[in-house]
């Protein structure tokens, strides 16, 4: 039988945890807390917040806190686990949920010379460099990411351009705001004019747009992955391990076995691989 | 010879072989081959000659059918596997957005 997990959120707080349960839930059914009635008694409850903490059933809950009082109040409240984006919380026990976290694994990487190769072979121009400020992953964005010798990315696409490998070049605020550093992970320009022609000096640098690209994938990996607290989050509710999608994914799940640093060039290789032969007719956005 | 390690390709066994300047082999094994009797005609022996020379290039052929087929069948596989990753992705997504959707409008009359 399936494991249930009810969501129990405000009106207000319950789209933001959409993407994390989306993770979160794998493998299991993810219903309202207020529909549990029609299905299972739920197995997990994930609370978006402290205030909704009240009534609900006694099974392991994660809920969400934004300060310390919220976190003092889920421990006095006896949740499992209290999540949290503020990195400072840690200290105190929370697990970080990273605001604009994505699921990385979802988004094969493309690097540069696989986007070149795909540009080919769909008669596209030899460089092609976009500016993508859009706040939903829509097909045509992801596509566009996805084959993109460089971009400007300004809005919250930014953690799917890096999953994806794009050589970005975003703005400063952006920069700051995601602790993405310039010249390593992204390039780095004030106002519209300078980062278009930043990105096109980027798409005409074979071997700095490289780098980027995979630097930019690694910083996803270890910052903006979802998967790790989905994980930690998934033991401590006795949801168990999340489920493996994918050969990618099973090659992935082997090196977590082996306690493989997520910066290591194996991964890098393994996604490689992974993307050339274990699914050699995907396409250049393969999701 | 049939070579089943996948650290072993059949190619670079063969230009290995050129390298080394060691002979390629003839044909396939003898067994496959049939014993064939003296010819009594010059027609017969010329379609004898003709299946010794044919041979090799037949199971030559036979070999690379063989084994596109099974890049072709690993590929659909892997297509195979990513198509169920996804849908149970999606299904995932679906349910959550539906239960925070429930979650948004439980109040509303």
């Amino acid at each position: 039988m399936t494991a249930v997990l009810a969501l129990a959120a405000t009106p207000t707080t319950a789209r933001r945890a959409v993407p994390f349960l989306s993770l979160l839930g794998r493998g299991t059914d993810v219903v309202s807390w207020h529909r549990t009635a029609e299905a299972e008694p739920p197995a997990a409850v994930l609370a978006t917040s402290t205030t909704v903490l009240h009534g609900l059933p006694e099974v392991p809950t994660a809920v969400w806190v934004d300060d310390l009082t919220g976190l003092r109040r889920a421990a006095a409240d006896g949740v499992e686990v209290a999540l949290s984006s503020r990195e400072d919380l840690v200290d105190h026990g929370a697990v970080l949920v990273p605001g604009s976290g994505i699921d990385v694994a979802r988004w094969p990487v493309l690097p540069p010379v696989a986007r070149a190769e795909q540009r080919r072979a769909l008669d596209l121009p030899e460089q092609f460099v976009v500016a993508v400020d859009h706040r939903e992953p829509t097909d045509d964005i992801v596509t566009i990411l996805a084959l993109a010798s460089a971009a400007v990315v300004t809005g919250p696409l930014l953690p799917l351009a890096l999953a994806l490998g794009t050589p970005v070049v975003t703005g400063p605020d952006t920069a700051r705001r995601f602790g993405l550093q310039a010249g390593v992970e992204v390039e780095v320009a004030s106002g519209a004019a300078a980062a278009d022609e930043a990105a096109r000096s980027l798409a005409a640098w074979d071997l700095g747009a490289a780098a980027l690209s995979r630097r930019g994938r690694r910083f996803a990996e270890a910052h903006l992955d979802l998967a790790h607290p989905a994980a930690a989050v998934r033991h401590r509710l006795g949801l168990g391990a999340l489920p493996v999608l994918g050969p990618e994914g099973r090659l992935a799940a082997r090196l977590d076995e082996l306690a493989t640093p997520a910066d290591a060039r194996i991964r890098a290789r393994a996604d490689e691989a992974a993307l050339r032969f274990l699914a050699p007719h995907q396409g250049a956005v393969s999701r | 010879m049939t070579l089943t390690h996948p650290a072993i390709d059949a190619d670079a066994v063969a230009r290995l072989r050129r390298h080394l300047g060691r002979p390629e082999p003839v044909g396939p094994p003898s067994a496959l081959v049939p014993i064939a009797t003296p010819p009594a005609t010059l027609g017969d022996r010329a379609r004898a000659l003709a299946g010794r020379v044919a041979a090799p290039l037949v199971e030559r052929a036979r070999q690379e059918l063989a084994r596109a087929a099974e890049h072709e069948q690993a590929a659909l596989h892997a297509e195979l596997h990513a198509l169920r990753a996804e849908l149970d992705r999606t299904r995932t997504t679906h349910a959550a957005e539906l239960a925070a959707l429930h979650e948004q409008l439980r109040d509303r009359p």
